[in-house]
């Protein structure tokens, strides 16, 4: 293959992603049939099995895949680079986090109507959210440790432990809201210091 | 020490008290017993009056007239049982603990085990993930955290004052958080495994001045 059909193939794979989640977005995940994608995205049902070998399963878990993929940049972008403080940094995330999962109008009314069939999908992507989080989380907690900020972890292992507890609760706050009202910076910086940076800061 | 939860007392979702704490089973809770039993094997769909009936040694018949609700009712009742024998399981534990740590490491260590062990949970999880998983997760564990509240506040209030509704808050998202998603570095089984998550991660950030 070449650089430029592989680029063609990108470009066809994305369409077909975009024709699932439209698709998806009026009229359900229960409901999403090959045929609608395939008019959808005016491309044959057997364009969509030759890209898609898993057909509808695989067409809803990549169409998961890329969404996640989107709302984590999303997230990250929205978090300020030093010199803003390691808590600075996490009260950012946490708040950006829970601001794009209540935006996503799509997941939210799927998380509403359908989440039998979601959250399963969701569960499954969790890992690897929760990985990137936690080497993101890793490396603000040596960085602020380099800068000389008050940290109390310093070796690699208690770092690495720090990180992946405060991924898991960033992931839980985000996605329930229970009492902290994340909108609220100072109630997120209460949360953050407490809760997730708990073994983090002196 | 807040009052001690027996079976008996209602407690919202625990309004048929069941089980755990009588000590020869009558039929109602064989049959209930018999169907944890089934679920663990077969999962929530596959799972049938029949072979209720046939794990508790009992005829249809007999099931029907303790449930005349049939099979919802029956594993209404089960999910009731199960719930309360968590409950009962962890009022015991946490009236044993001696220190504020020794109640947190009860707290998390007890759920962690409950739900890691359970095998009708591991079960139906595993073959239909669809059923449980999203009664935990994003805007459907708000009811959760709100009955784990009523229960642990009392429990924690002596130790926080005010912090006991958001730290019980805080001890689910732990708890659910290593059950759904294990850890190489917690394993429930340990107690000294469990202790150091509380120490490294929950009392740690305890001591941490409120932000305001």
């Amino acid at each position: 293959m070449t650089p430029a059909d592989a680029a063609r193939g990108d470009a066809a794979r994305e369409r077909i992603l975009d024709a699932t989640f439209a698709a998806v977005a009026r009229g359900g995940l229960g409901e999403l049939t090959v045929e609608a994608v395939a008019s959808e995205a005016g491309v044959s049902r057997a364009t969509i099995y030759r890209r898609f070998p898993g057909g509808r399963e695989q067409l809803i878990t990549d169409t998961v895949e890329r969404e996640v993929e989107r709302f984590l940049a999303r997230v990250v972008r929205s978090v300020p680079d030093a010199p803003a403080t390691v808590t600075e940094r996490v009260v950012a995330l946490v708040m950006s986090a829970h601001r794009e999962l209540g935006a996503h109008e799509v997941m939210q009314r799927l998380l509403r109507e359908e989440a039998g069939a979601l959250v399963p999908e969701l569960v499954s992507f969790a890992p690897r959210l929760h990985d990137h989080l936690r080497a993101l989380l890793a490396a603000w907690f040596r960085a602020a440790h380099d800068a000389g900020e008050p940290v109390v972890v310093t070796d690699d292992r208690v770092i690495e432990r720090a990180a992946d507890h405060a991924a898991r609760m960033v992931l839980s706050y985000a996605g329930t809201r229970g009492r902290t009202d994340l909108t609220r910076e100072r109630d997120a910086e209460d949360l953050v210091r407490r809760r997730i940076l708990g073994g983090v800061l002196p | 020490m807040p009052p001690a939860l027996d079976a008996e007392t209602d407690f919202g979702l625990l309004s048929q008290p069941m089980g755990a704490s009588q000590a020869t089973p009558g039929p109602d809770e064989r049959i209930v017993d018999a169907a944890v039993r089934c679920l663990a094997r077969f999962g929530l769909s596959k799972t049938t009056i029949e072979d209720i009936a046939r794990e508790a040694g009992v005829g249809r018949a007999t099931v029907y007239r303790a449930f005349p609700g049939g099979r919802e009712s029956l594993l209404d009742a089960v999910f009731t049982a199960e719930v309360a024998r968590y409950f009962v399981e962890l009022d015991r534990a946490l009236c044993a603990a001696d220190s504020f740590e020794d109640l947190l490491v009860a707290a998390v260590g007890h759920s962690l085990r409950f739900l890691s062990e359970h095998p009708a949970l591991r079960t139906i999880v595993a073959l239909e993930p669809g059923v449980l998983l999203p009664q935990f997760s994003f805007q459907h564990l708000e009811p959760v955290l709100a009955v784990v509240d009523a229960f642990a506040r009392p429990h924690l209030e002596p130790h926080v004052g005010d912090d006991a509704s958001a730290l019980a808050e805080h001890l689910v998202r732990v708890v659910l958080s290593y059950t759904l998603h294990p850890s190489d570095d917690v394993d429930p089984t340990d107690p000294a495994s469990v202790r150091a998550l509380v120490q490294d991660h929950v009392l740690a950030g305890l001591r941490s001045p409120a932000a305001r």
